[in-house]
């Protein structure tokens, strides 16, 4: 029996988005500010005050901006927040992000 | 015209059979795990020829979180694997850019731990055109357009989009219908204006409205005879405060009316407003079986939940966040269709 060749094309989409470098990290928390992102779906207001209560025990003069200082990161409004993200932590002299943890 | 295309993606050659395709594709993950139709050049050239003269690298979406560029021409690969004709292309063309609007928030339908599926309804004249049914089993097996049109979605999701399974789609369990969710609404029976028309669309219009949404729950109402006790048993139903949108109390939970419950609510003087305005009012849960610390939740949040938070008892959205549609054939079922507390964005279809 004759083999069947086939000639397909690739179906994947080209990213039209390279990677991102990151920004280097912080070596020493101490004395920096942190800013909080939430979505407010997951328990973040258990979350923050937990993790902040942590951080400031090891790093005594680290500062923190509040979740609720920049809106929440999804659903309706989310694009129009993240659209004024970057300005506001820059704004706020944010040398960290806490992303993902408690929404 | 299908001839003359030349396509620019990647070509491959594979031997020996259709198995060892599905076996390339599907070892890569470029697939739902079913088997795919080949994507040939020809058969890919056919399906661009759908589209009249445009050009294949026209760019529809870049659909997040891959952001990878949705051409017409990686539309047609997909278009073909999942089994569509080509006639299907302007639906799901305009269903991507639906979905590619920000209020649909695509990023967090992708990757997020909800079921979440994008539910595709048509509206207008194309439905009939190309065979796509909002009538009996309209979410069940037996109808090429509504399979395959859903399933094309599915995987340019994943293969143009990045939502790989387990990887970028983090969904805790998933759902059936992630593979495929596409139906018409039933406009012949709709007793009220269809929703392309509530929307402000012309009744010539033909339209695509996504909604990021959980499976079809059933609504079994063979007793009642009236429209209120119809609608008091449907209320009733949607009443479960663990759905995304009682929980969040944002995004737009669907009811779906089959035509003999749609026909006796009109009958006995329900708009749709006043449906919406019923459901409003009564599709309430009893925060007296909400646990105390699901209460304190809801009490830090009186800008979200403000007298609901205490409130006896709860609605699951607001007023104006109710769709209401109708669909399916003989018999009466309904079905509530949670949303994942996004917005639906509706988009006329270039046809």
């Amino acid at each position: 029996m004759k083999e069947i060749g086939y000639k397909v094309v690739w179906p994947l989409g080209k990213r039209i988005a390279g990677p991102v470098a990151l920004a280097p990290r912080v070596a020493n928390l101490s004395g920096k500010t942190i800013c909080e992102l939430s979505d407010y779906g997951f328990r973040a207001e258990e979350m923050f005050p937990l993790i902040r209560t942590s951080l400031s025990r090891r790093y005594p003069e680290v500062k923190f901006i509040e979740y609720g200082t920049f809106g929440n990161t999804h659903g309706p409004q989310e694009n129009e927040i993240i659209a004024t993200l970057a300005e506001q932590l820059r704004q706020y002299g944010c040398d960290a992000v806490i992303s993902g943890v408690g929404g | 015209m299908g001839d003359s295309i030349t396509l620019a993606s990647g070509k491959f050659r594979i031997e020996n059979s259709e198995e060892a395709v599905n076996s390339f594709f599907i070892e890569r993950g470029w697939s739902d795990g079913l088997p795919i139709i080949p994507p040939t050049e020809e058969r890919v050239t056919g399906m661009l020829a759908s589209v009249g003269h445009k050009d294949p690298q026209d760019v529809v979406a870049i659909l997040p979180p891959g952001m990878g560029a949705a051409t017409l021409e990686k539309i047609a690969i997909n278009a073909v694997m999942a089994g569509c004709l080509p006639d299907y292309m302007p639906v799901i063309v305009s269903a991507l850019k639906a979905m590619s609007d920000e209020r649909f928030s695509l990023r967090g339908v992708q990757s997020t731990t909800h079921p979440c599926s994008p539910l595709v309804v048509v509206n207008g004249p194309i439905a009939q055109r190309i065979g796509l049914n909002g009538k009996g089993n309209a979410f069940g097996p037996g109808v090429r357009a509504n399979a395959t049109i859903g399933r094309a979605l599915r995987l340019i999701l994943i293969n143009v989009g990045g939502a790989v399974p387990g990887e970028i789609d983090k969904s805790t369990q998933g759902q059936p219908s992630k593979y495929t969710y596409c139906v018409a609404e039933n406009e012949e029976e709709n007793p009220w204006e269809p929703y392309h028309v509530e929307k402000g669309f012309k009744a010539e219009d033909s339209t695509v409205t996504v909604f990021a949404a959980e499976n079809p729950h059933n609504i079994n109402e063979h007793t009642s005879v009236t429209g209120k006790g119809l609608l008091m048993t449907i209320a009733a139903t949607m009443a479960t405060p663990g759905n995304n949108n009682a929980h969040f109390f944002t995004g737009e939970p669907v009811l779906m009316l089959c035509p003999e419950h749609a026909a006796t609510i009109a009958k006995d003087g329900f708009s749709k407003e006043q449906v919406k305005e019923f459901l409003f009012l009564n599709a309430r849960f009893s925060l007296k079986n909400l646990s105390e610390e699901n209460l304190q939740y809801r009490r830090k949040f009186p800008e979200k939940y403000g007298e609901f938070a205490d409130g006896e008892p709860a609605p699951i959205a607001r007023k104006n966040d109710f769709v209401v549609m109708v669909l399916g054939g003989h018999g009466k079922h309904s079905c509530f269709i949670p949303t994942f507390g996004n917005n639906s964005v509706t988009v006329l279809i270039d046809a």
